[in-house]
């Protein structure tokens, strides 16, 4: 994985945030969406989310973090 | 001082202190339980999913919940941590911990006091009521109990700060060429301006509402008790938050595996919220009427002046969190994120508790514009906006932590730092969602402090989605939040119930990149300091409050008081503010 278990965690965590007012900004943008759209749409970025943390790191690098999993 | 230079936990370092700071943390931890069961059935009566009481009762919630929660469990725990930040950075313990004990004590009664008031109004059976919510603004009025035990609270903390004070003077007299250790130096400015700030509280209490409450005097005016009020009303923000910024300095940077970016500017950034904590506070008034238009302008600028140390704490603290990162390896512009220490709750729990004290301080400038304000004035909005500072920055930053300090205390390990870091991230959605909805239904109106906020034939038109969407979103908020609350308690108390081990790291806090050695000299003259910030008050509030009582009185309009000698010292004082008044003019 390039990011720990818990990392992954987290960032899912910030993405509610993100979704949430994201929801707000599209209709200031024209673009309403419903309570599933919303939803769908935060399902579809926690999966790019993790098959970005479990693709391997195109670069080679070894995850830097020393914690333990 | 290097931290950590003293082997041992905390408890084994200062054992006395260790059990002042468990039981502060304790009375702390009851208040937050209770605190927040009553924020629950807030939510779920103002939404109408679950009424257990009448309406009229659901004041006497509020009022429990802002009081254990902004004042008992945030103070409680403040000042277990000052006491922590001191003794630690000076390397030496209380003066005398009888002394430390009677102020606990006196904190202690003055909760059980407030606690037993605001609880009476349950009960038709007891005569007593406090439904008066955390401002007390007259003309509700409190049975004398809660006064006298909000009175004898802030004595207590005031006692606490003079117990800091004492050990750095001690220490003081023995390292008289020494700079004040940087935790030391946190906890005596925001010591002094939370006595400067909440004098005017006390004046309001043990002057008017407490003789108004015991039948002494007939009335007391309004905008006058209220002015004293937010004279300490903004500056207790800062109260809550300083000990949260004083974490993020000195504990954060340690746990990220790095240094602090620089002692000089943490020392800056408490130095200016000693001096601009205080005369910022008519901001929270930009719509009573009795308070001139210029006066008003001249507190938004203060208040927008806050900004500076804000962001330099920002630019500080993730400064020093990417040079924890880098020491541990990460690499690129935004690659280093990954390398922090996202498994520990006390780093995960701070770092969350950091950003979304970031979007509270986007919400404070709206609420300090004297435009703006207009809108969201006495809307959720402002319930949404300080549920992310005290709410949030304050208490998750409070919680994260105590899975650091409760070891430390108590040298046993955390139950379990899974549960820990699921909490705080509960803690983080829940406020997400919560915060948001009550942000977004003040926009378009919606009271705050009513247990019933639906009008009949009257439609809110939100920007996005219904308010049945924003209604749902503050109720799966707020019982996420409660869900945490029990995460947390349920930690603390396997973790206090779990056997002693001794392989806890040692207590301490973050050594410095730049050190006390780079800051000026003048940063340490607490006197100047403190002269300055007095100097600031007087600007900011001698006219206002001199143009209310002169125009009103001490007592509003009419206002007698009785017996006849408070007549006679009225008589006098009016005479002496009418001069001021006329020499002023």
């Amino acid at each position: 994985m390039r990011i720990s278990r818990a990392g992954l965690l987290v960032a899912i965590a910030v993405l509610v945030p993100i979704v949430v007012e994201l929801r707000t900004v599209l209709v200031h943008l024209g673009v309403e969406m419903s309570v599933t759209e919303t939803g769908l749409l935060a399902a579809a970025m926690v999966g790019v989310l993790l098959a970005w943390a479990v693709a391997p790191d195109v670069r080679g690098r070894k995850r830097s973090n020393g914690e333990s999993e | 001082m290097s931290l950590g230079a003293n082997s041992g936990t905390y408890l084994d370092q200062f054992p006395g202190e260790a059990k002042v700071i468990r039981t502060a943390f304790y009375s702390s931890f009851i208040a937050l339980g209770i605190g927040a069961l009553m924020g629950l059935l807030q939510v779920f009566h103002r939404l109408d999913i679950l009424r257990l009481i009448p309406s009229e009762d659901y004041y006497s919630y509020l009022t429990l919940h802002a009081v254990l929660l902004v004042l008992t469990f945030s103070i409680f725990f403040l000042v277990g941590v000052f006491t922590w930040a001191v003794t630690t950075s000076l390397d030496r313990g209380l003066e005398d911990l009888r002394y430390t004990w009677g102020w606990y004590g006196l904190m202690a009664v003055g909760t059980l006091m407030a606690g037993v008031a605001i609880i009476g109004g349950f009960f038709d059976s007891i005569p007593m009521s406090a439904a008066v919510l955390y401002t007390f603004y007259a003309p509700l009025q409190a049975h004398p109990l809660f006064y006298l035990g909000l009175a004898l609270f802030i004595v207590g903390s005031w006692l606490a700060g003079l117990d800091w004070f004492r050990s750095w003077w001690a220490w003081r007299s023995e390292n008289p060429d020494e700079r004040i250790p940087l935790p030391t130096f946190m906890a005596l400015t925001t010591t002094l301006f939370w006595i400067i700030s909440s004098m005017g509280v006390a004046i309001s209490v043990v002057v008017f509402l407490l003789p108004w409450s015991l039948g002494l005097i007939g009335q007391v005016d309004a905008l006058l008790t209220r002015t004293l009020f937010w004279f300490f009303g903004h500056a207790v923000v800062y109260f809550w938050l300083m000990p949260a910024y004083m974490l993020w300095y000195v504990m954060l940077p340690k746990i990220s595996g790095g240094k602090l970016f620089s002692d000089p500017l943490a020392r800056v950034v408490f130095v200016l919220f000693l001096i601009l904590s205080t005369p910022t506070g008519i901001h929270h008034q930009y719509l009573d009427p009795g308070i001139a238009e210029g006066f008003k302008f001249i507190v938004m600028v203060n208040t927008m002046f806050l900004l500076l140390p804000s962001l330099l704490t920002a630019f500080t603290v993730v400064a020093s969190m990417e040079h924890g990162a880098r020491q541990r390896g990460g690499t690129g512009y935004f690659g280093w994120l990954r390398a922090l220490p996202w498994r520990d709750p006390v780093f995960a729990g701070m770092a969350l508790a950091g950003l979304m004290f970031a979007a509270a301080g986007f919400s404070g400038m709206i609420n300090a514009g004297m435009n703006i304000n207009y809108l969201v004035h006495n809307t959720w909005w402002i319930v949404g906006h300080f549920h992310l500072t005290i709410g949030t920055a304050v208490a998750l930053t409070f919680m994260a932590t105590t899975y650091w300090f409760l070891p430390q205390l108590t040298n046993k390990e955390i139950w379990s730092k899974s549960v820990g870091l699921a909490q705080v991230l509960l803690w983080f959605v829940g406020m997400t969602l919560m915060s948001n909805a009550m942000h977004r239904s003040g926009l378009v109106g919606v009271p705050r402090r009513t247990a019933e906020p639906q009008y009949s034939g009257f439609d809110y038109e939100v920007a996005a989605g219904s308010m049945a969407e924003l209604n749902m979103q503050v109720a799966i908020g707020g019982t996420l939040l409660f869900i945490s609350t029990l995460l947390f308690l349920t930690v603390v108390v396997m973790t206090v119930w779990g056997s002693k081990v001794d392989t806890l790291p040692a207590n301490g806090y973050a050594e410095t990149l730049s050190g006390p050695e780079d800051a000026p000299l003048v940063l340490d003259n607490l006197k100047l300091w403190t002269a300055i910030a007095v100097v600031l008050v007087v600007l900011a509030y001698a006219l206002p409050l001199a143009s209310i009582i002169g125009r009103r009185g001490l007592f509003g309009p009419g206002g007698s008081p009785s017996p006849q000698f408070i007549d006679t010292l009225v008589f006098t004082g009016q005479a002496i503010v009418d001069s001021a008044v006329g020499v002023i003019r």
